[in-house]
């Protein structure tokens, strides 16, 4: 089925050329472009990044542009393929020439992309990316935003310690980003003297989980920590019931954080943690986090979440960075964004030497009656975890 | 083939199977050693025996949709290619029905309680299956009818074609997006033993369509007719039977049988409309292990590899990233070993 | 068109001129065989002469390259096997293919195209013990003997009760008593009136069995007539011994 890939992955990068004759912006706008999963496995999440950066070229086109000039967001469809989205910014940088580059969505995809964007010298704000590997190799065009991959589940092994529960099982899908927040979630739990009675990986296609759930019942876990996204976290989270099994703990990445897991899971994502980069909750205090939560509910019709909220404050720290320069060049771009510190509603925004944003600190929240509320740390904590997970039969019926 | 072969034989093959795949495997992780202390430590009869029930659960699955292919590859001799996207097709005809046909009112008559839940599928197989069985039949008519009987690379190009069509159009109206039925969930706990609903509907779908199809091939004048054509093409013609005619029907057939597992996948998994390689891999592995075109085979086969993958991923370190391995070992190992499948097929004549 | 000759239903198969080539080799060339109507009829001639080709054309499994083939007077080439079937001529193959994997009744329901399934039933039940098999009734075809499988082919020819019955090679590896019961149900078909053209090697089978002999080489009809013409007519005897 290799071949079956590659042929599409043409089929779509075809299209898309097709579609867009090569050169064809007015002169007068500014182009900003980049690859995203519009659909495939990791549309969720980038659809909310999408909404986030939309948010914000409208605004910044109200209120006269980017230099005087309109802004244009372009954003192409990589089908949650690393090896599209290479192709697409390979076109979208020598053929289309951009002005600017946005980020794609997802730690792999990213450090695919990555070797692109740095070749033509573009910067990117890597609003879709946690995953610290991608600043370890010593590319100069790319800039962190959100926390690392290895503290997502940082959150939930403290909760687990604190109640006591000895017993970790950690899966994770085989990606970088989900591999990261797994050994992220190994090495703390070893830190609190948990034991991790498994560890086990899962392929990006899997949609069957049971086997690897009743491995996890077997071996009597307390808490199971997901390195996952949507597709994984929510069927894993169907399957539980599914199989009966009742866990002290189910946290997950990604996933549980989507508006639309609570939507398609009803009361099944009742008690689910998840880990967040950021939640609309105005008590976390960052300047301007009120007003964004207002401007983008009423734009979408829901409130934003942290993917969304990373996608508007990627553009706006872009938008800081060409102002100061005050021209497109990007190497006057990569300067600025090297030096910048910012707060914004998202938090703050100051690169170390590799270019990771490492001071900002991840969250945990947990999924109760239909909403996201903060319960980690504990100075960010709205309410109480509901730990341990009331068992399933224990629970109200639909 | 025509002796019966004794059943101790069969011990034999399933034992050796079961070790050409499974050990291979096993050694490959993280040692021997750290394997069998992390089995031991997780064994226990109630524990097999989940494992066990569920293997069987996702077998009988597998079976029927294994069976689809193995009816068209014996009676046509045509490798259908696209069976996996035939498979898929059913899951998004059962997606389409619930989520936009059917109000959202009605959604609750599938999750509130199991009879309602089986009825409301039978009901779905009811609609989507003779739909799926015209469209097997309009494929064989106009895409391989031409070319049957032919070089055996031509029908297997073409299904890999409409292969191909099949998963870009569904791409291009559907997306690429991973799609769920909110399904009944939940679990019939029996003791220790937790199965889930949406499985156990499956399962029972699944023995009642191959209970038909075996009655059918068995009993009925056309299913006499359609295994003649399957043992001898040209006899069963000088015979008075209108093999073109058989032909079409087995297409529909097969394809109304994998739309069959297809729409069982659709209440239980997410499925893109990129599932079917995930499906077709099985089934072929499925039909070499059982025997090409022997039906007893692909239900044998089925509900094979459906408890030799559950229990690679439960006992073997890392498993899941290992079940589709076990796929490929098991028919590889088939090949080389004994090529015309456990119960015998159509190779060995 | 009509075949002249047919109209009294004095030939049940009009052969004119019937020719199929396979790459370079003719292996029916230009051959013209009128078959009268109840009859035993016997076509031989050497290995490769083209006898099973023209079953196969009659049949339908083969297309003719050219030449026009009449059952009853009416015109068969172009029809598909199982209408050619449907007509009323039915055969059997030279190497047995019997379905191997179904029982012996079902070899022969599998095969039936009308009524209920209980008149088909009785009448594959009828038929098998014509041919002395009843008791191996549910036995698999494929653990019957040789002759056994072939006396099933035989009666499988004969579910449908057809007018033309083409047999090739019946006698071939066929043990003594079954060789007999064999000839026995074909002499009584010819008394219900049916035509049977039988291919074969054995010469006394042939002669002492057939009324009339048609007679092949490369393809081409080189004689037709009485057992005894037959066996004087020169060209017969070189085109066995003759050449080669």
């Amino acid at each position: 089925m290799k071949n079956l890939k590659g042929f599409m992955t043409a089929a779509a990068v075809a299209a898309a050329m097709l579609a867009f004759p090569a050169g064809a912006w007015a002169a007068q706008e500014v182009v900003v472009g980049g690859a995203i999963s519009l659909t495939g496995r990791y549309s969720e999440p980038a659809g909310r990044l999408k909404d986030g950066r939309t948010l914000w070229v409208e605004e910044v086109n109200a209120r006269g542009g980017l230099l005087g000039r309109k802004v244009r967001l372009v954003l192409r469809d990589d089908r949650s393929d690393p090896s599209t989205a290479v192709k697409l910014y390979e076109r979208l940088l020598t053929q289309e020439k951009v002005d600017l580059c946005v980020a794609p969505y997802s730690s792999p995809i990213t450090e695919a992309t990555a070797s692109i964007t740095e070749r033509y010298k573009c910067p990117i704000v890597a609003d879709g990316a946690a995953t610290r590997s991608i600043w370890g190799k010593g590319r100069k065009y790319i800039f962190g935003l959100v926390g690392p991959s290895d503290d997502y589940l940082r959150g939930a092994v403290e909760i687990a310690a604190k109640k006591g529960y000895k017993r970790i099982a950690i899966v994770n899908e085989d990606s970088l980003f989900s591999k990261a927040a797994a050994n992220g979630a190994a090495m703390y739990a070893k830190k609190h003297g948990l034991q991790v009675v498994l560890k086990e990986e899962y392929p990006r296609t899997q949609t069957d989980f049971r086997p690897l759930l009743l491995k996890v019942k077997a071996l009597n876990a307390d808490a199971l920590l997901g390195g996952s996204y949507f597709v994984d976290a929510a069927a894993i989270t169907r399957q539980l019931k599914e199989l009966n099994i009742n866990l002290k703990i189910w946290a997950a990445t990604v996933g549980p954080g989507l508006p639309r897991f609570t939507k398609d899971l009803g009361p099944l994502a009742e008690y689910v943690l998840g880990s967040t980069q950021w939640e609309p909750v105005p008590a976390l205090g960052y300047p301007g986090i009120k007003e964004f939560i207002a401007k983008y509910a009423k734009r979408f019709g829901e409130k934003p979440n942290y993917h969304a909220s990373q996608g508007y404050a990627a553009m706006l720290i872009l938008e800081e960075a060409v102002k100061k320069a005050g021209k497109l060049d990007r190497e006057a771009l990569r300067e600025q964004l090297t030096k910048l510190d910012m707060m914004t509603h998202y938090g703050r925004y100051k690169v170390g030497p590799d270019g990771f944003n490492s001071g900002k600190g991840l969250l945990l929240f947990q999924i109760l009656k239909g909403e996201r509320r903060l319960v980690w740390p504990e100075e960010s904590q709205e309410v109480a975890p509901v730990v341990p997970l009331p068992a399933w039969d224990k629970r109200p019926t639909m | 083939m025509a002796e019966r072969t004794p059943g101790w034989v069969y011990a034999v093959y399933l034992a050796l199977a079961l070790a050409g795949a499974g050990l291979p495997l096993a050694l490959a992780w993280e040692g021997f050693v750290g394997w069998l202390a992390q089995a031991r430590s997780m064994t226990s009869l109630a524990v097999t025996l989940q494992v066990l029930a569920s293997g069987i659960l996702q077998g009988g699955l597998y079976a029927v949709i294994a069976m689809g292919l193995t009816m068209i590859f014996g009676v046509m001799r045509i490798i259908n290619v696209a069976h996996g996207e035939f498979l898929m097709v059913g899951a998004y005809m059962a997606f389409v029905f619930f989520m936009m046909l059917l109000p959202e009112e009605l959604h609750s008559l599938f999750t509130s309680n199991l009879g309602m839940a089986i009825l409301g599928v039978g009901v779905f197989l009811l609609i989507c299956l003779p739909l799926m069985f015209l469209f097997g039949m309009g494929v064989q008519r106009l895409l391989l009818n031409p070319v049957v009987g032919g070089p055996e690379l031509t029908p297997l190009l073409i299904t890999f074609g409409l292969s191909l069509i099949l998963i870009n159009t569904f791409i291009s109206v559907f997306s690429s997006d991973f799609r769920a039925i909110p399904y009944m969930s939940g679990a019939l706990v029996v003791g220790n033993l937790a199965l889930g609903y949406p499985q156990v509907i499956s399962v029972a779908v699944s023995a009642a369509v191959t209970g038909g199809v075996f009655g059918f091939l068995k009993f009925s004048r056309l299913g006499k007719a359609v295994r003649a054509t399957a043992q001898n093409a040209d006899v069963a013609m000088v015979c008075g039977v209108n093999v073109e005619r058989i032909y079409l029907y087995t297409f529909g057939f097969g394809t109304a049988l994998a739309a069959t597992g297809g729409v069982l996948i659709s209440i239980q998994l997410a499925f893109s409309p990129e599932i079917g390689g995930i499906y077709i891999l099985r089934s072929f592995a499925i039909i070499i292990l059982g025997g090409r075109g022997n039906y007893l085979g692909a239900l044998a086969g089925g509900i094979l590899l459906g408890v030799i993958e559950g229990f690679i991923s439960f006992f073997v370190s890392q498993g899941s990233q290992l079940q589709e391995l076990a796929a490929y070992t098991l028919l590889v190992f088939m090949l080389l070993v004994r090529p015309q499948g456990l119960l015998g097929g159509i190779a060995d004549e | 068109m009509r075949a002249e000759g047919a109209v009294a239903g004095e030939f049940i198969l009009d052969i004119q001129a019937m020719t199929k080539r396979f790459g370079g080799v003719t292996a029916v060339n230009n051959c013209s065989i009128r078959v009268p109507r109840n009859i035993v009829a016997g076509l031989i001639g050497p290995n490769g002469s083209g006898k099973t080709t023209l079953f196969n054309l009659l049949t339908g499994l083969l297309r003719s390259d050219g030449g026009d083939y009449f059952y009853k007077g009416e015109p068969m080439v172009g029809l598909t096997p199982h209408e050619i079937f449907n007509r009323g001529i039915s055969r059997t193959f030279q190497i047995i293919r019997v379905f191997r994997e179904m029982t012996a009744l079902e070899n022969l329901v599998a095969v039936s195209r009308d009524g209920d399934l209980g008149g088909v039933r009785r009448r594959a039940l009828e038929l098998l013990d014509f041919v002395t098999l009843l008791r191996l009734k549910d036995e698999y075809a494929g653990n019957l003997s040789y002759g056994q499988q072939k006396l099933l082919e035989f009666v499988r020819a004969l579910m449908s009760d057809p007018e033309v019955l083409l047999l090739d090679e019946p006698a071939a590896g066929v043990n003594r008593t079954l060789l007999n019961t064999l000839l026995d149900r074909i002499r009584q078909l010819r008394g219900q009136g049916k035509s049977i053209l039988i291919v074969e090697h054995d010469m006394k089978v042939v002669m002492n069995h057939c009324e009339k002999i048609f007679v092949l080489d490369y393809g081409e009809l080189i004689a037709e007539g009485l057992p005894e013409e037959i066996q004087r007519n020169e060209q017969v005897i070189e085109a066995y011994f003759g050449h080669k």
